[in-house]
């Protein structure tokens, strides 16, 4: 169904593109302003466009020339802009009975938009194929699950890891969480040119929310959940999804280790998760508890957590091998990937903004 | 004792007020009959379980149907409050939030948690003295002594940061909401079991069964009994459980707080484990955003809009109202002090943030924590009679107000270019 091939890769910098994006929105207890915002490596500020509504996740284009702004949840306007201009090139708009789900991916050639939707007359997730030069819906196929959230290329750029975190909802209760006696997250795998279901793992917790994962060389995915269930049980938020020698993919996720009491004070969320696709080092967010943890998902270990005041959003930067991560305060912190030490030099700060959960690297 | 005044105030609830629940009047003995008639006539169905007793006692408890009513006289205050020299003209931002933390540390943080800590010891020593001779005891004690440990907590909940925050200790101090009945599941289990009820195994149950709501059951559900010879040696063997499991708890969360402990001293000087004076100064923001937000949806807003006199905070024991009242005392400490000496955070609004509309947002702040303060006031029937709908009350313009309180503190952090939590929400 889709074509092969990669676009020309501009080196970053070049033509003034930012070096990280992300959703943002104006400070204040109205906060009715959003934007897609661009900025460079030391923090400073490329670019800002308004947004119709809250916007979350900007997916790059491999030619890194442009990118699509996923709506928030239940957000039905997507739009595509121009990294190097900072100006908006086009916009597009659910189908009916559809809505966002706030992520996106392009194929690898540029010439698809794969993002998450809600199929909210049936309760079904889907993940829709956009043409990315006219935006029009091309192909759809399910998700795998109910509520579909984050999706990933596994490494050959030919599957796409979903995670469905299995809450239902519907537009006419925007926020309300409609199934979560009954919900049952999974992480699908779907053949990206057919839409054919691979593999479909289970969640570790039937209430642990499989939200938002990332993808390291080995093939594994790295998953970061929020639970669901009563306030005080500990159940892991962190897993992965490791393939057996063979290629062979297991049947549920494999929940990784955590302290008791760090896995005690992250109040059951994590908001965002980031790899070293190279080192297997990660991060996840963990914004209710003001942490951002530190893992080595290859050997399945925690390795840190430094405090950083409602941080989510996070990117790798290969060139500075660091760790960036972004919070709610409009602060942009650096993290050494070997050491997790904070690098103050790093630290940039836009005061109107609030980042919303995603940062992307450009 | 730990030196701060007013503390024991908050465990003189007038009796008639603890309580709505559950002991059908016809329990009430024929020696005492009038009063029981009386009590009849003001309550239509229920008495709570003590006022069953005391009615048995030929006490005079005054007009049982009478709302809850509550001797409570606000968080706890060191016997002499910090003093802080501001100079007359405002300092840098630093400066002024160095002012603020000194001040609250010492005069709000430290005196509430020290009182926790003492309220739960004044409890471990009700139950003891209770549970020597179950049958002779005086359970009214011990309700006494919850309340006033309840009170205390509700002074200290208001912070979301530090070792509450640690371990589940904020959900083993008091499971609330509890939409799925926990307490009273991990209650009974315990009871249910034959083995030995200690402090340490309760520490490795349920957090149901840990805290304040537990306790509350073994008091006021009426299918429980401290005095029962029967039951009560088990039941004593859990209260003895919880309290001791609270005192710790209060220790844990408390001494940290106090003038020479770590978070007292990060707090004071910006240091571990706060990253930096913004981080600070959310953690009193946050505890007046968050928790008027809690106060106005958890404690109020979704039980009243239910129906659902079991969501209320502390309905067996009718304390739903005052665990309010204190968490605006609580609340107010933070934001004003009449005393002109102190340095509270609507002074350093005024001082550090007038450019930013600092002072009319401390004006406010202020202002909304009075009216809140006020309409508790005037609310003149228990909170779970108007949730039952044997009396009538806002709660809907009070929760109204806590939203607006909630609303002020994100404002104050926007003035102070503070961040509260942006990226939280459920679902993102």
């Amino acid at each position: 169904m889709l074509a092969a091939g990669v676009a020309a890769v501009l080196p970053r910098g070049v033509g003034g593109l930012a070096a990280f994006v992300s959703a943002a929105s104006a400070r204040g207890s109205s906060a009715t302003r959003h934007f897609a915002v661009g900025f460079d490596s030391a923090g400073k500020e490329s670019f800002r466009i308004p947004q119709p509504a809250r916007a979350h996740q900007i997916a790059v284009a491999p030619d890194r020339a442009s990118a699509f702004v996923a709506p928030r949840r239940p957000g039905t306007r997507g739009m595509v802009i121009d990294l190097a201009a900072g100006v908006p090139r086009a916009h597009c708009a659910a189908a009916p009975d559809r809505h966002f789900y706030g992520h996106a991916i392009y194929s690898a050639d540029g010439q698809y938009l794969f993002a998450t939707e809600n199929d909210f007359r049936h309760g079904r997730g889907v993940v829709s194929v956009r043409d990315a030069k006219t935006l029009r819906v091309v192909a759809e196929f399910d998700s795998g699950g109910v509520g579909p959230h984050q999706l990933a290329w596994l490494s050959d750029q030919a599957t796409i890891a979903v995670a469905n975190g299995g809450i239902l909802t519907h537009p006419s209760q925007p926020r309300k969480k409609l199934n979560l006696p009954t919900m049952r997250p999974n992480l699908t795998l779907i053949d990206a040119a057919t839409g054919r279901l691979l593999h479909r793992a289970a969640g570790s917790h039937h209430q642990a929310s499989i939200r938002h994962i990332a993808v390291a060389d080995g093939g594994w995915v790295l998953v970061g959940m929020q639970y669901e269930g009563p306030p005080a049980d500990d159940v892991p938020l962190v897993a992965a999804l490791k393939p057996a020698p063979g290629g062979r993919w297991p049947e549920r996720l494999e929940p990784l280790a955590i302290p008791l009491p760090t896995q005690r004070s992250l109040k059951q969320y994590v908001g965002s998760v980031a790899v070293d696709a190279a080192t297997s080092r990660a991060v996840a967010t963990c914004p209710r508890a003001n942490l951002a943890t530190f893992w080595d998902i290859g050997a399945g270990r925690f390795l840190a957590q430094r405090r950083f005041r409602d941080c989510c959003g996070v990117a790798f930067d290969a060139a500075a091998q660091e760790f960036v991560v972004s919070n709610g305060g409009g602060k942009i912190m650096r993290f050494a990937a070997a050491t997790f030490e904070p690098r103050h030099e790093g630290t940039a700060h836009l005061s109107d903004l609030q980042w919303d959960n995603h940062l992307t690297a450009v | 004792m730990n030196g701060f005044r007013g503390w024991r105030v908050g465990i003189g609830i007038v009796l008639a007020g603890i309580a709505p629940w559950s002991t059908p009047v016809a329990g009430a003995s024929e020696a005492n009959q009038p009063a029981a008639e009386e009590a009849e006539e003001a309550e239509d169905t229920f008495r709570p379980l003590w006022l069953t007793v005391l009615l048995a006692e030929g006490t005079d408890v005054g007009d049982p149907g009478a709302s809850a009513t509550t001797a409570f006289q606000g968080c706890a205050k060191p016997d002499a409050l910090h003093a802080t020299a501001a100079p007359a003209a405002a300092g840098s931002v630093e400066q002024e939030r160095s002012l603020l933390f000194a001040a609250v540390a010492a005069d709000v943080l430290a005196p509430h948690h020290a009182a926790f800590i003492d309220a739960t010891e004044s409890l471990v020593e009700d139950v003891a003295e209770h549970c020597a001779a179950p049958a002779e005891g005086n359970v009214n004690v011990v309700a006494q002594g919850w309340a006033a440990a309840m009170n205390a907590w509700q002074c200290v909940q208001v912070l979301r940061s530090g070792p509450l925050e640690e371990n589940n200790r904020r959900f083993r101090i008091q499971l609330f909401p509890d939409p799925n009945e926990a307490v009273q599941r991990n209650v009974a289990t315990l009871l249910d079991g034959d083995e030995a009820i200690t402090e340490s195994r309760l520490q490795g149950s349920p957090v149901g069964a840990q805290g304040l709501p537990a306790f509350e059951r073994l008091l006021f559900d009426e299918r429980l009994g401290l005095t029962d010879p029967e039951t009560a040696p088990r039941h004593c063997a859990l209260a003895s459980a919880i309290a001791g499991n609270l005192h710790t708890m209060a220790r844990e969360i408390g001494e940290p707080w106090a003038a020479d402990g770590a978070v007292h001293q990060g707090f004071v000087n910006v240091g571990d484990p706060f990253t930096g004076s913004d981080d600070v100064l959310a953690v009193v923001l946050e505890a007046i955003h968050e928790q008027a937000e809690f106060i106005a949806d958890a404690k109020l807003a979704t039980p009243s809009a239910q129906g659902n006199v079991g969501g209320l905070e502390s309905h067996l024991a009718g304390h739903s109202k005052e665990n309010i009242v204190a968490n605006v005392s609580a609340l107010q400490a933070l934001v004003d002090d009449e005393d002109e000496n102190t340095y509270r955070l609507r002074d350093y609004l005024r001082r550090a943030h007038a450019e930013d509309d600092g002072e009319a947002i401390g004006e406010n702040l202020a202002a909304a924590l009075a009216a809140a303060a006020a309409q508790l006031t005037a609310l003149d029937a228990r909170i779970e009679d108007i949730v039952g709908g044997t009396a009538t009350g806002d709660l809907d313009g009070l929760a109204e107000v806590f939203q607006r309180i909630s609303r002020l503190g994100e404002d104050a952090a926007v003035a102070a270019d503070v961040q509260l939590g942006f990226t939280h929400d459920d679902g993102d």
